[in-house]
């Protein structure tokens, strides 16, 4: 299986070559500055709760190649015990496949290793499936039958299909996928929201919520109202018990300042039958294209392509903003140097992050850029071995947690 | 009456005598004695903190006779390092357990600390911290041993451990073939 060791690969992307981003990649072979002396083996030494521990340190990578080192640690990996989940936080890795008719194979991009694996993920069957991540499980929904939902650990290539979504016979509307898994109990919640115009009305659209709980395996709707003069549409997250969802205005704009897109809330956890949305929702922080909404770390964060003052449609920029209360707080905005590094920007493009990672790319080439939220850093993966064959060749992706110790 | 109430005083004072000591002596497996700050062994060590608690304490030595000498001089190191890097405001919430607080990276003394040990030190290190409760230690020392894995191969990684292979060549490609993409350069 082809994958892509990050010393082959130091200038990225090659375009741009003065733009990139210095780094030392890890060295497979460094030498530690241990005493020299070897007489005790370690796996005489440690019980297994102790080796356990220390393989808990590394990164999942590593972990399952140490796996391979003998036949107890090959058990301690692929135990699933509970000590798992004291293993460190995973810096999400990023699932990089090209938008075709064919079947879904890409390449995971391992942020700790700066490594690329080739990667069959499971469940996947089609590019334009909806998904979304959260703690260690990704969840897919099928974008021909929109009923049907799917979790899976990507690492241990646990799965399973869950129960019909309801709704989402028809073809004609939008649907949104969020999912949420608490770190705790590894309990999830599966939200959809859908959005179908009304046939006889034009502005008006009907919203409804469904939810799925693990912990009861079953569906219930405790939302459904009507948007006037707003739909909703495929982006939506659920952060710190909130469902924050997109919905973009039906009307034309009457002037540029007009904000065409709005963030409505739904709190979860009350789940009110009766609230009005639109009263309390917040315009984005200015003309975007390509929003995407992310939990990192239970901040909602929003990213988002700034439009051109004239033509909104023409972006200029990538923004990333946070919620404080209520209220937009812009973080950073990409440097001119890495937006112009994706080479001949398509307009379009792919963001997604979690822990305090954001992921960005174009459709138009395989580059992928890093944000760290709380260090303020921008910075190139390693090189994509996804190579682009034909000009008109996309390419789209997501992010998902690395993690041994929970199931679907 | 008189004497009992003498005797009393006299037994109390003693035992303020002791309370006040801030300091606790261990005992080690081959009979070497160890001071050490009875604040940060009862802060850092669950299992010695029960032992003040509990009274059990032994002015000319605690027996700790699975730790052997070497092991719990670094014990008492780590202690009375830790006793010294952290500032007086952080001994109020000491009772803060690091059993449930998420990993926090070991900070540069701690480094150090664990860097000047050769293997043989580091594991019995390792056991003398589970043995006493030392969750922080346990976590700074098994994070040391996880930095010597880290980027090594599964064949470097017996080879540096000491460790035996188990497996049929038959079984070894077969867990590979099953997890391909984690192989992808051995």
């Amino acid at each position: 299986m082809l994958a892509m060791g990050s010393e082959e690969w130091e200038l990225y992307p090659s375009c741009i070559g003065s733009q990139v981003i210095e780094y030392r990649p890890i060295s497979e072979d460094s030498d530690d500055d241990w005493n020299g002396d070897v007489a005790v083996s370690l796996d005489a030494v440690l019980p297994d709760d102790l080796l356990e521990k220390v393989l808990s340190f590394l990164p999942v990578a590593s972990i399952i190649r140490s796996g391979s080192v003998c036949k107890r640690w090959h058990e301690i990996v692929h135990a699933q015990r509970q000590t798992w989940s004291k293993m460190v936080p995973q810096k999400p890795w990023y699932f990089m496949f090209t938008c075709s008719e064919e079947a879904v194979s890409g390449f995971a991009y391992d942020p700790s290793l700066r490594k690329w694996y080739g990667f069959d993920f499971p469940c996947i069957e089609k590019s334009n499936w909806s998904t979304s991540s959260s703690g260690g499980l990704v969840c897919l929904m099928d974008s021909e039958n929109r009923r049907r939902i799917m979790v899976c650990n990507p690492i241990t290539k646990d799965w399973k299909r869950l129960l019909d979504a309801p709704g989402g016979k028809t073809a004609d509307f939008y649907s949104a996928l969020a999912f949420s898994v608490d770190r705790n109990s590894h309990q999830y919640t599966v939200a959809v929201a859908r959005s179908n115009q009304d046939p006889s009305e034009y502005y008006q659209w009907e919203f409804t919520i469904h939810l799925y709980e693990s912990i009861t395996g079953s569906w219930v709707t405790p939302f459904t109202g009507v948007l006037l003069g707003w739909r909703g549409g495929d982006e939506c997250v659920i952060c710190d018990g909130v469902l924050y969802y997109l919905v973009y205005s039906t009307g034309v704009p009457v002037n540029n300042n007009e904000h065409c897109h709005c963030l409505v809330m739904y709190n979860l956890v009350a789940r009110p039958n009766h609230t009005s949305l639109m009263s309390m929702a917040i315009p984005v922080p200015c003309a975007l294209t390509c929003g995407r909404l992310m939990n990192l770390n239970e901040r909602l964060v929003l990213v988002g392509g700034i439009g051109k003052q004239d033509r909104p449609g023409i972006i200029k920029g990538i923004g990333i903003w946070e919620l404080h209360n209520k209220e937009w707080c812009e973080v950073a905005r990409m440097p001119h140097k890495f937006f112009q590094g994706f080479g001949e920007f398509d307009d379009v493009f792919a963001s997604c992050g979690a822990d305090d990672l954001i992921y960005i790319q174009s459709y138009g080439s395989p580059a992928l850029l890093t944000f760290e939220i709380n260090q303020k850093l921008w910075k190139w993966s390693a090189k994509s071995p996804v190579s682009k064959r034909f000009p008109l060749q996309l390419f789209t992706g997501f992010s998902f947690e690395p993690r041994l110790d929970i199931a679907s | 009456m008189e004497v009992d109430k003498g005797k009393g005083e006299a037994e109390e004072t003693r035992k303020v005598a002791e309370a006040d000591r801030d300091t606790v002596t261990l005992k080690s497996s081959d009979g070497k004695l160890f001071e050490v700050s009875k604040e940060a062994a009862a802060r850092l060590s669950t299992v010695l903190a029960g032992m003040i608690a509990g009274g059990s304490i032994d002015d000319n030595g605690t027996d700790l006779k699975q730790i052997g000498s070497e092991a719990l001089e670094n014990v008492v190191d780590y202690c009375n390092k830790h006793a010294n890097s952290i500032p007086s405001a952080a001994l109020i919430s000491s009772s803060i357990s690091f059993n449930t607080a998420p990993f926090k990276e070991p900070e540069e003394w701690e480094r150090k600390f664990v860097d000047r040990l050769s293997h043989d030190a580091l594991f019995d290190l390792v056991e003398a911290a589970n043995f006493l409760g030392m969750e922080r230690l346990l976590d700074v020392t098994c994070h040391k041993i996880s930095e010597m894995m880290k980027g090594k191969s599964p064949d470097q990684i017996r080879e540096v451990f000491n460790i035996k292979n188990d497996y049929t060549k038959e079984e070894l490609e077969e867990i590979r073939q099953e997890l391909a993409w984690a192989f992808y350069d051995d």
